[in-house]
């Protein structure tokens, strides 16, 4: 059986492929997977993991980490400094040979990747200073009516180093074509997500949804990919056509299709 | 296994060939001295047509490519011997002449005629077969140490390319085959341009001369010393005398294996495209991302044409 007997051009990418992908972004745009507050990326020593990035990185000025808001401190106008990295990512493609599964989530569905990821967490606690100076003295008069003013952004703690740890997540999740401004794009989403060991459940729970929230909203959509591009990439001379993802059928019963540890995506061809 | 497969069927490859042989143009002149006249040519042409057949030995054969004349002009220079007329002497002496004709001479020039042959409008064939094959393009302009994100950006780029062709094609053309109206058109068009030599001699001696030179044509074609045939002598000075054909060929041969890629492929490929900078610091775009491309290898079956290739 050839590879186009139902579309116009197939394209196929082992687990592998797409694993040295990942890695080839997590080098390039280092700061899709690694998150920290302005006194983290002032001093990347500071960091749970030490970024592996690409020369060209350093080279173009780019961005090792995205910012993001230090963890202010409730009732106070102070915050702790953060970071959030993803420092490993590798998928398994259905039947998924490579990656064990926690019990939670059960024998990896047909059509479905699985996923281990390596997180870390860190936060700037500054246990060696004398926090004590940084409470302000009771008042003698009464606070003045601060209605209209701009609020005052918290001020982070000062700290020598993050207090770290690191879990393994494990998540499934499928590739799924969608249109955005009339292009199909190749789009991952997550079907579930399980952190391993984490007591009690309901913090687990947290966590879980934390970092779910993340990746669905954060890393995930920034990974799709213009079906346009990479496979079509051989028949950018051919302006006559537009490509449209072969439709579903009896011949063609999952597309994109994630089996025998690769993702296939069978494309139509239409002339205009 | 490879990393990477891309299969694009028989249907999307014509595409693929259709989108370059519709980007082919060929124009060409030259000119020869060949003794007794000279000649030159300014041709151009296109393709059209021509059927895409993957075959199972991993070959790739086109035929019934059709080549569009649109410009097939032949011009001949001749040198007709002089012929001088007049200078006789009408009172004759025993000191000698008292009073002479006025003796006029023409076609002293060399050539003394120059008729261009308008061909265009023809159509050949040619076929051409081979195997496809990708090449590795690095290029000469990229200054060493350059990263594949500079030469990217530059303009124009320098980026490193795979390059999709065929290898080496065996090419095979018909012999341009100018009809059998030509005889007529070089008639027409010797008479044409002897009458404008002779546009200023009166009436009688235009006479004098066309009854001394005889039919013009035959006079041609004994300068030229063209055959009973004159299709066939002119298409052999076309194909053989020029070379035209082997031009053409060699032309062919470098345009689809050498020159046109059917498709090239960005090394490393961008995959990702630059964005915008999440932080308010830094610049405003962020990098590609960049995917070194290995080993990329092509093959066809008969149905199909398959790319393989792994990830860097």
């Amino acid at each position: 059986m050839a590879f186009t007997d139902n579309c116009d051009i197939f394209a196929s990418f082992q687990e592998d492929a797409f694993n040295a992908v990942i890695g080839h972004v997590r080098r390039q745009r280092p700061s899709l997977f690694n998150y920290a507050s302005l006194g983290v990326i002032a001093n990347p020593g500071l960091l749970c993991r030490q970024i592996d990035a690409h020369p060209v990185v350093a080279q173009r000025n780019n961005p090792l980490m995205t910012r993001i808001d230090p963890l202010q401190i409730p009732g106070t106008n102070f915050a702790m400094e953060l970071a959030v990295q993803v420092t490993e990512a590798k998928i398994d493609f259905h039947p998924g040979k490579g990656i064990a599964l926690p019990p939670e989530l059960g024998k990896l569905a047909p059509q479905r990747f699985a996923m281990a990821l390596g997180v870390c967490l860190g936060l700037g606690c500054p246990r060696d200073f004398p926090v004590d100076r940084l409470i302000d003295p009771p008042k003698d008069k009464p606070d003045r009516d601060d209605k209209g003013r701009d609020p005052v952004p918290p001020r982070p703690l000062p700290v020598r180093s993050l207090m770290c740890f690191c879990l393994e997540v494990f998540a499934v999740g499928g590739v799924r074509i969608r249109f955005y401004n009339g292009k199909p794009y190749l789009e991952p989403f997550l079907d579930r997500i399980e952190i391993v060991d984490i007591r009690p459940d309901e913090l687990e729970a947290i966590l879980e949804c934390y970092l779910e929230m993340m990746l669905k909203l954060g890393l995930i959509p920034k990974l799709r990919i213009l079906l346009e591009r990479a496979p079509l990439e051989i028949i950018k001379n051919v302006v006559s056509v537009v490509v449209k993802p072969t439709p579903i059928s009896a011949a063609v019963p999952n597309n994109p299709a994630i089996e025998d540890d690769q993702l296939k995506a069978f494309i139509n061809l239409e002339v205009i | 296994m490879a990393n990477l497969t891309i299969a694009a069927s028989e249907a999307s490859f014509v595409r693929l060939f259709n989108a370059i042989r519709d980007n082919f143009t060929f124009a060409d002149a030259d000119s020869a001295d060949f003794g007794p006249f000279t000649a030159s040519y300014d041709v151009a042409f296109h393709l059209e047509n021509g059927n895409v057949d993957l075959r199972g030995d991993n070959t790739v054969k086109i035929d019934e490519l059709d080549i569009k004349w649109d410009k097939l002009d032949l011009s001949l220079g001749i040198d007709i011997p002089s012929i001088c007329i007049g200078g006789w002497c009408i009172i004759p002496t025993p000191f000698g002449c008292a009073l002479r004709l006025p003796k006029i001479c023409i076609f002293d020039d060399d050539p003394d005629i120059a008729i261009t042959l308008p061909l265009g409008g023809l159509v050949s064939e040619v076929s051409l077969t081979g195997r496809l094959v990708m090449r590795h393009f690095d290029n000469p302009a990229r200054p060493p140490g350059m990263n594949a994100w500079d030469a990217q950006d530059a303009v124009p780029s320098l980026a490193s390319e795979w390059r999709l062709f065929f290898d080496d094609p065996i090419v095979d053309i018909d012999p341009i085959d100018v009809g059998d109206t030509v005889g007529d058109l070089l008639e027409a068009a010797v008479n044409a341009a002897v009458d404008n030599l002779l546009f200023f001699l009166p009436g009688w001696a235009r006479d004098i001369v066309k009854g001394i030179l005889g039919p013009v044509i035959d006079l041609v074609r004994a300068i030229l010393d063209i055959p009973d045939d004159i299709q066939e002598w002119i298409s052999d000075l076309l194909n053989v005398s020029f070379g035209l054909l082997d031009i053409i060929a060699q032309y062919i041969i470098d345009y689809f294996g050498d020159i046109t890629p059917l498709t090239a492929i960005e090394d490393p490929y961008p995959l990702l495209p630059g964005t915008t900078n999440p932080n308010n610091f830094g610049p405003s775009m962020l990098m590609p991302v960049k995917i070194p491309i290995r080993k990329l290898n092509v093959f066809n079956n008969d149905v199909e044409m398959i790319l393989e290739a792994d990830i860097g």
